[in-house]
């Protein structure tokens, strides 16, 4: 019944523009691919040289039944490494191993109106989410903030549901965040996916304007950074730097060290880590008040360190 | 696997129902010690446990034609036992693909799924169903998608939206229920629908247990045992027919109570629907009684135990009050003393003639 | 505002911000109105029975609002809305732990379990389990 790893085949890939490349995935065993929703993400392990990256990539497309998976990817500058090998190393016909799509940011059935936001390469979760919602029929409007020179591509990739609720912005100044927020009817929710500086901006005009926090969803890969640190590992020796943009399970994930995990949101347990010195951050729902004031245990999948170190019963 | 259906059983009236040896090893015993209190008990719900219950994504035993016979009658009495809210119609098309798919795949001798495209044809042998129809299209099908299959699977379901940080109860199939009404429940929160059940909520059982639940992932189902008991191997114990399965609580005496009184144990399950990212609350509903449990010698000793030192307002509040004491002397017999093993499993490969 | 009598004109002039309606129903009618035209920012607060309030809620929610967007005050009488969970009929108007089902005769005791989807509390059958074996009648929510 339980199913992580799919050992995914590049199946095509094109190039949009100078910094942005569309891949398609199918299955390298030939099993059929789960669904993957609009929303979902999946995470893809990357053998960068000696390093082993692990990338989340939104779905551009549900995939329901298509035995296909679509991304696009954005080269980064500077990068981790990941952009880079997949617009200069990665070829049709290559094998990646990865998850199964996992959906943080799912669309809510409940809801009278969709309102989509974009900025930049931000489109793709979006994009899901635009053929999904219009398919079903619902009601939905999409706003995507571009730079100028990338207008004429995401109005491209955008044609097939060109209308008036389909808009896309040059620009920063091009969108009027607040009248748009402002008209909405009762029942609206906004999904917004970008830079973190946009996200901000409508999370906080939607609160400034009234909007309830169940109402405002942005688009997460799970993950949760914060300042670095370094986790040395008691029993197996070594160390582990945890970066600002990855969680502390990742970083030993991608060690190499084997590390328990299910829900990787704070919430089943199955993480619980041993602390032997350091300070934890907690950020998880699981530990009590009580265990958690103890410093002596440390939920690895959203948790971190206060401490510039943290020694694990690892 | 091949299943020998009992297809003759009956759940009311005059109750013909037995479990095999083979359905009391494979039985979903809840007791993992000699004491029992709440617990945030959620674990994976992976292939494999201490019975042959856990094999599968849903469990079909020897009870499963006679089960769907007694649905199709409680629905045909009551059809407010199967309500979906309006919104929720993508999260009927998972439900059915999860379920034809998963039955398929594990007992393939009787159920079998072909799909070509969205154009699906389904196959189920134990009730002789064959029927076509196109994946998305309410309409081919005769019954509501959700409808459609549970009405060919064990257990109670119930569809969870998730939305507010919080689940709802927006839908459900709910005819093998130990006391609680789908008709009244249905859109509640998850600490809503909790309500009447005491101690749990101060534990902070059900705080915890919600977080786990909303992260909970696709192809990452968890489960849960949860327990009561029954007078009679009655699936339909609704606050709808209270007034009809009420009486048998005062029925039970020291001569009848070890095959009369029926241990229920449920096997929950929970698992995330890709499409509609609701969550799917399989609650399977396993009934033998105490005279068949205490075959397993380590299960007779520690339902004595548990019995006897349960907490008052849990016996009171699973309806336990009128027939325990002569439950607990009856079940004092079975128990030497002896040490039990830690965890549920029987111990033991065959039973004691 | 319910004035509860059959003359009351609910806008008499554009600029009143006090409505006055002829009922409960009156009200709720004008209410789904305008929250069809309103938009997302938008507060209800509401006060009364804990029937009334339910209705507001429910007009509210059918107009895609959710728990954070409105708030509801109880004041005024207690009295419950009873819904069998044998027979489906509600029984309005209840004050005490016990009540007859106007729809089956059952003998009901009154739960805390409250649905907002019904807008009515549960009952069932005190003496389904032994005839005529019951509890005293005492009057909880007036």
């Amino acid at each position: 019944m339980i199913q992580r790893d799919i050992a995914y085949r590049v199946r095509a890939i094109e190039s949009l523009s100078p910094t942005l490349k569309r891949i398609v995935l199918e299955s390298a065993t030939g099993d059929p691919l789960p669904v993957g929703a609009a929303g979902a993400h999946i995470a893809l392990t990357l053998k960068c040289g000696d390093r082993i990256l692990r990338n989340s990539y939104s779905l551009i497309a549900p995939s329901d039944g298509t035995g296909r998976y679509e991304l696009i990817v954005r080269r980064t500058d500077p990068s981790r490494g990941g952009s880079h090998f997949v617009h200069d190393e990665l070829t049709v016909g290559a094998v990646l191993a990865g998850y199964v799509p996992h959906n943080l940011f799912p669309s809510f059935s409940h809801a009278r109106k969709h309102l989509l936001i974009g900025g930049g390469v931000g489109i793709t979760p979006l994009l899901a989410h635009l053929a999904a919602l219009r398919r079903e029929g619902a009601r939905v409007e999409l706003h995507q903030l571009a730079a100028a020179e990338e207008v004429a591509l995401f109005t491209q990739l955008l044609a097939p549901w060109a209308g008036d609720d389909v808009q896309v912005h040059g620009g920063r100044e091009g969108l009027d965040l607040e009248a748009l927020l402002s008209r909405q009817p009762l029942g609206t929710h906004v999904y917004v996916c970008g830079p973190a500086a946009l996200m901000d901006r409508v999370e906080g005009m939607a609160v400034a304007l009234g909007w309830p926090d169940g109402r405002i969803h942005r688009e997460s890969f799970g993950a949760s950074g914060g300042e670095p640190f370094t986790v040395r590992l008691a029993r197996s020796g070594g160390e582990v730097r945890v970066g600002p943009d990855e969680s502390m399970l990742q970083a030993l994930e991608n060690a190499g060290v084997a590390a328990p995990s299910l829900c990787r949101g704070g919430a089943c347990g199955e993480c619980l880590t041993r602390v032997l010195e350091g300070e934890p951050e907690h950020r998880d729902h699981y530990l009590t008040a009580e265990e958690k004031a103890s410093g002596q245990f440390v939920m690895p999948c959203v948790s971190r360190a206060h401490s510039d170190m943290l020694v694990l019963d690892l | 696997m091949t299943i020998a259906f009992k297809t003759g059983e009956s759940f009311r009236d005059d109750f013909r129902y037995a479990n095999s040896d083979a359905a009391i090893l494979r039985f979903p015993f809840p007791f993992g010690e000699d004491e029992y209190m709440y617990a945030v008990n959620l674990e994976p719900h992976f292939a494999g446990g201490a019975t042959d219950a856990f094999d599968t994504a849903f469990d079909v035993d020897e009870h499963y034609v006679s089960e769907c016979r007694e649905r199709e009658m409680v629905l045909r009495q009551d059809p407010n036992r199967c309500i979906v809210l309006p919104h929720m119609m993508q999260a009927q098309w998972d439900t059915l693909e999860l379920i034809m798919e998963s039955l398929a795949r594990d007992y393939p001798d009787h159920f079998q799924l072909e799909r070509d495209g969205r154009r699906w044809t389904w196959r189920n042998r134990p009730l002789g169903i064959e029927d076509r129809f196109t994946f998305g299209m309410p309409d081919t099908l005769p019954y509501e998608p959700f409808e459609y299959i549970t009405r060919q699977a064990q257990g109670d379901f119930t569809l969870q939206d998730q939305r507010d940080g919080n689940l709802y109860m927006d839908g459900g199939m709910v005819t093998t229920q130990a006391d609680w009404s789908l008709e009244f429940d249905l859109g509640m929160t998850f600490h809503e629908w909790h309500g009447p059940v005491p101690l749990a909520h101060e534990m902070g059982i059900f705080d915890r247990a919600l977080q786990y639940l909303l992260r909970v992932q696709y192809g990452h189902p968890a489960r849960r045992l949860n327990w009561t008991m029954t007078v009679n191997p009655r699936l339909d114990t609704s606050p709808e027919n209270y007034p009809v399965w009420g009486p048998d609580r005062t029925t039970i005496t020291p001569d009848n109570v070890g095959e009369r009184l029926h241990l229920r144990v449920e096997l929950q399950t929970f698992f995330r629907l890709p499409r509609s990212n609701a969550l799917l609350f399989g609650i399977r509903a396993y009934l033998a009684s105490i005279d068949e449990l205490a075959r397993v010698p380590k299960w007779g000793r520690r339902l004595h135990r548990v019995l006897r030192d349960l907490r008052e307002e849990l016996a009171g509040y699973k309806g336990l009050t009128r027939y325990r004491d002569i439950a607990v002397e009856h079940l004092s017999r079975y128990d030497d003393g002896a040490p039990t093993s830690p965890g549920i499993a029987p111990d033991i490969r065959t039973l004691p003639a | 505002m319910i004035e509860g009598h059959s003359r009351a004109i609910p806008s008499p002039l554009p600029e009143e911000t006090v409505h006055g309606f002829r009922s409960a129903s009156h009200l709720l009618i004008a209410l789904r109105r305008r929250l069809a035209q309103e938009h997302m920012g938008f507060r209800l607060y509401a006060a009364g029975t804990e029937g009334f309030l339910w209705d507001v809620a429910g007009a509210c929610e059918a107009a895609g609002m959710g728990k954070a967007e409105y708030r509801l005050c109880h004041s005024g009488s207690a009295q419950r809305r009873i819904f069998c969970v044998h027979c489906r009929t509600m029984t309005d108007g209840v004050t005490t732990n016990l009540v007859t089902c106007s729809g089956c005769g059952a003998q009901l005791f009154v739960r805390d379990h409250f649905s907002r989807r019904l807008n009515a509390f549960m009952g069932f059958q005190i003496d389904a389990e032994v005839p005529g074996e019951t509890i005293p009648v005492e009057e909880l929510y007036r």
